[in-house]
């Protein structure tokens, strides 16, 4: 339980009416800090949990704690890393690496001041409960913003020992009169830092009503992709962890699918103007991706092949890493650049302005949302139906790139408009497109891994040469990659009859009809 | 979750001063870890100052739904916990005879605990018995403390053939000196003799130190009122010691 304390109680007073109450041992007060990290999409607190770094008198412990019970799922003595992996191996590393993959940890705020630790004590001297009382407390979320937090008091239970935690609790209430906090200091510290936990997600979050107009969707469509590229445009920059670019890659490839089926819907001019902007960034943030896929996928590299040989493989990585270095440098010259700031800034005033103000909007942007997003999900979802059925065993790589495409655009739409839509068959639809995009999206990465590999190996003159044996893991891995591709290949059939299994059509008949 | 055990056939060798300091060292390092006093002497609830006892005796703890969860004690220590001893423990072996798998039923009964826990540490009582067979088939490791003398070298022969006997590949035994006197020759010279033999023999020793009986006067791990003595040292190289073995 957590308790405020009020400023007219002296620690002197406290601790002589807690000496009242049981036997008490109290440590001296102590100079620390407490910090707390999470990812940028809070994938902590979407688990329940907080990482909590703990600095008494400089020396430093980490702790995984639940939100709201405290119970302690891992510790080690040491700093918050920045990535899981930098965590001694145990099983906090574990835990955190689940959930944290490759995101990076952020400090989000924390607190500074007096801790002072009391146990209270059995007959035997043994400890039965913990007080722990913060004074002079100052929040921060950095060296400029700092504010003072009223001083505090919790109770912590000592396992195995409820009913003395129960009565010491009663005695704060009732003997001491402390008012119990309204808030836990996590969330009083997210507070105070002006963060709102769970504020970014890189799942998308469109609400629509059926009866909308088209125009005012498609806005708000791209208003939150806008958004989501803004949001993860520092990070991007500063690379982070991969993922800003990641997340970033897609708002962008949402906003040019959506340009491109919304086409009609919208002033052709503005069209015209952008869509060939979002292709350019497309491009230009292209091979930073390219060479993270590569360094995520590495150890899975060094799996394929024989133990002995898998060590070859390290100058590919730093060459790799180097390649990553200088690209990811342009990248963020790009992405300083004039040109790019202009494009974010006009797309953005475009945006400000409601469509009904806008007289250039076409009139079929005053349609009900609803009816465009039957038809353009009916008509690409025929088309991926379609062009999976035409394709067999001794299709080419090429037919199934097409495909990969429309099911990605499939996808997007169902994304964009899941909210209008009973949200099973919805989420059973995107369930089933997954599987198969997944399938083709393994065959095409094997395909350009393999090809960038081969690349790599025949690197142009301006660049050292690879040691022998390292070319030779490298042929060995792309043929391994190949095989993967054939099986991969193979596994296609099937996923695509899940995929267009007869409920398919029936359920276009029934949700994406011409008039809703 | 790593499951250690402390054993010796020999009592009074320092199997419980082992699980103490060593679970202690683990705790303070960030761990989350539990001892479960298997001893009805309880000598490992006396040193944490908790009362021997768990609910509903050995009967509940073996057969009743909880498990073990519900009888587990904090101690002082953070991350540091305790399922104690109970004077029921001296039937355990009655106990155990009359489940269908006595060997495995500890193990069974731990494995719960794999979320909470990273290392559980079982104090043996000593002599071969059913639950002596039942810990070696739950832990990974058995930390054999050994004094040096004759008649202790013989002890350690009849664990290995146990364990040849027995079949348990998956235990490793670490055998490690303990309550060494380097004033008397013939400690020295098995300390010397015996790993040319048992080449697994940990290296560190734990020297025979009168601030390791003290831990009975003060009832605290040696590391909580004396970090610095030569005892206090060498129980956390050998911590370091068999975290390496636990890596590897
Ligand atoms: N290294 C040591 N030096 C001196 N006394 C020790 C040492 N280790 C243990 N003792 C003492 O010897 C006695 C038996 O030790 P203990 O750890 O309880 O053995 P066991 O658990 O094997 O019966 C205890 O009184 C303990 O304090
Ligand atoms: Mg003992």
């Amino acid at each position: 339980m957590e308790y405020l304390l009020p400023e007219i109680l002296t620690p002197a007073s406290l601790h002589d009416q807690l000496c009242s109450f049981a036997p008490l041992k109290a440590e001296l007060p102590r100079e620390g800090c407490l910090c707390y990290f999470d990812s940028f999409d809070w994938r902590l607190f979407h688990q329940g949990l907080i990482l909590e770094e703990e600095t008494l008198d400089g020396s430093p412990a980490l702790r995984l704690r639940r939100l709201g019970n405290g119970s302690l799922l891992g510790s080690v003595v040491g700093h918050a890393p920045d990535f899981a992996e930098d965590l001694p191996p145990g099983a906090l590393r574990d835990t955190l690496k689940e959930i944290l993959e490759d995101r990076r940890l952020f400090p989000l705020a924390g607190v500074q001041g007096l801790f002072q630790r009391f146990s209270l004590l059995d007959d035997q001297q043994k400890t039965v409960a913990r007080l722990v009382v913060l004074t002079q407390a100052i929040g921060a979320d950095g060296p400029k913003n700092r504010w003072r937090l009223s001083p505090r008091l919790r109770s912590e239970p000592v396992r195995g020992y409820d009913r003395e935690l129960r009565k010491l609790d009663r005695f704060l209430r009732s003997g001491l009169c402390l008012e119990t906090a309204p808030e836990e200091l996590w969330h009083i510290l997210m507070g105070g830092a002006g963060r709102s936990p769970g504020d970014y997600s890189s799942k998308p979050d469109f609400r629509f009503d059926p009866a909308q107009p088209a125009g005012e969707a498609i806005r708000a469509i791209f208003l939150q992709l806008l958004d989501s590229m803004e949001r993860n445009l520092d990070g991007t920059i500063r690379d982070l962890d991969s993922e800003f670019l990641h997340d970033f890659r897609v708002a962008i490839r949402r906003t040019r699918a959506a340009l491109s089926q919304f086409k009609g819907l919208m002033p052709t001019t503005v069209v015209e103007r952008f869509h060939p902007e979002f292709a350019w960034l497309g491009t230009i943030t292209t091979p930073v991706r390219d060479l993270d896929v590569h360094l995520l996928g590495f150890d899975g590299y060094r799996n394929l092949l024989p133990p002995k040989q898998s060590s070859d493989l390290a100058p590919l990585r730093e060459r790799l890493m180097a390649h990553q270095r200088t690209a990811q440098r342009q990248l963020a010259e790009e992405l300083a650049s004039p040109r790019f700031r202009k494009i974010l800034a006009d797309w953005r005033a475009w945006l400000a302005k409601p469509p009904f103000v806008d007289l250039s909007w076409p009139e079929s942007a005053a349609l009900p949302v609803a009816k465009v997003a039957n038809a353009r999900i009916r008509r690409i979802l025929r088309r991926a139906l379609r062009e999976g059925a035409a394709i067999d065993d001794g299709s080419p790589p090429e037919d199934l790139h097409e495909l990969r495409k429309t099911c990605k655009k499939l996808r997007y739409l169902l994304e964009f408009f899941q909210s209008l839509y009973p949200h099973d068959k919805i989420s059973a639809l995107i369930r089933s497109l997954k599987e198969l995009q997944d399938n083709l999206g393994e065959f095409q990465d094997l395909e350009v891994h393999a090809q960038a590999l081969r690349a790599i190996a025949m690197m142009p003159t301006a660049e050292p040469p690879l040691p022998p044996e390292t070319l030779l893991a490298i042929g060995q891995l792309i043929e391994r990659l190949r095989e993967h591709q054939q099986q991969v290949r193979t596994e296609f059939a099937a996923r695509f009859a899940v995929f267009a299994a007869p409920g398919k059509r029936r359920l276009v008949r029934q949700h994406f009809r011409k008039e809703p | 979750m790593k499951i250690l055990a402390t054993y010796n056939i020999k009592g009074g060798v320092g199997k419980t001063a082992a699980a103490i300091n060593l679970a202690y060292l683990a705790a303070r390092d960030g761990a989350r870890t539990l001892v479960w006093d298997l001893d009805p002497q309880g000598a490992a609830t006396f040193y944490f100052r908790i009362k021997p006892k768990v609910k509903g005796g050995s009967e509940k703890l073996l057969g009743g739904k909880n498990g073990l969860e519900s009888s587990i004690k904090g101690t002082d220590y953070p991350q540091l916990d305790l399922l104690p001893a109970d004077f029921s423990y001296r039937h355990l072996d009655i106990l155990l005879d009359s489940e269908k798998k006595p060997t495995k039923r500890f193990k069974k009964l731990l494995a719960p605990l794999a979320t909470s826990y990273d290392y559980i540490f079982l104090d043996c009582p000593p002599s071969i018995s059913l639950v002596s067979e039942a810990v070696f088939r739950a832990a990974e490791i058995l930390l054999v403390p050994i004094i040096p003398t004759p008649l202790s070298l013989r002890t350690l022969e009849q664990i290995y053939a146990f364990e040849q006997d027995e079949g348990l590949e998956d235990l490793k035994i670490l055998p490690f000196f303990s309550m060494v006197d380097r004033r008397k020759s013939l400690h020295r010279e098995i300390v010397e003799s015996l790993p040319q033999q048992r080449p697994e023999v940990l290296e560190t020793e734990i020297p025979y130190a009168s601030e390791v009986e003290q831990m009975g006067i003060r009832r605290l791990p040696l590391a909580a009122y004396s970090p610095h003595c030569r005892a206090a040292l060498a129980f956390a190289e050998l911590w370091r010691e068999i975290q390496d073995h636990l890596i590897s």
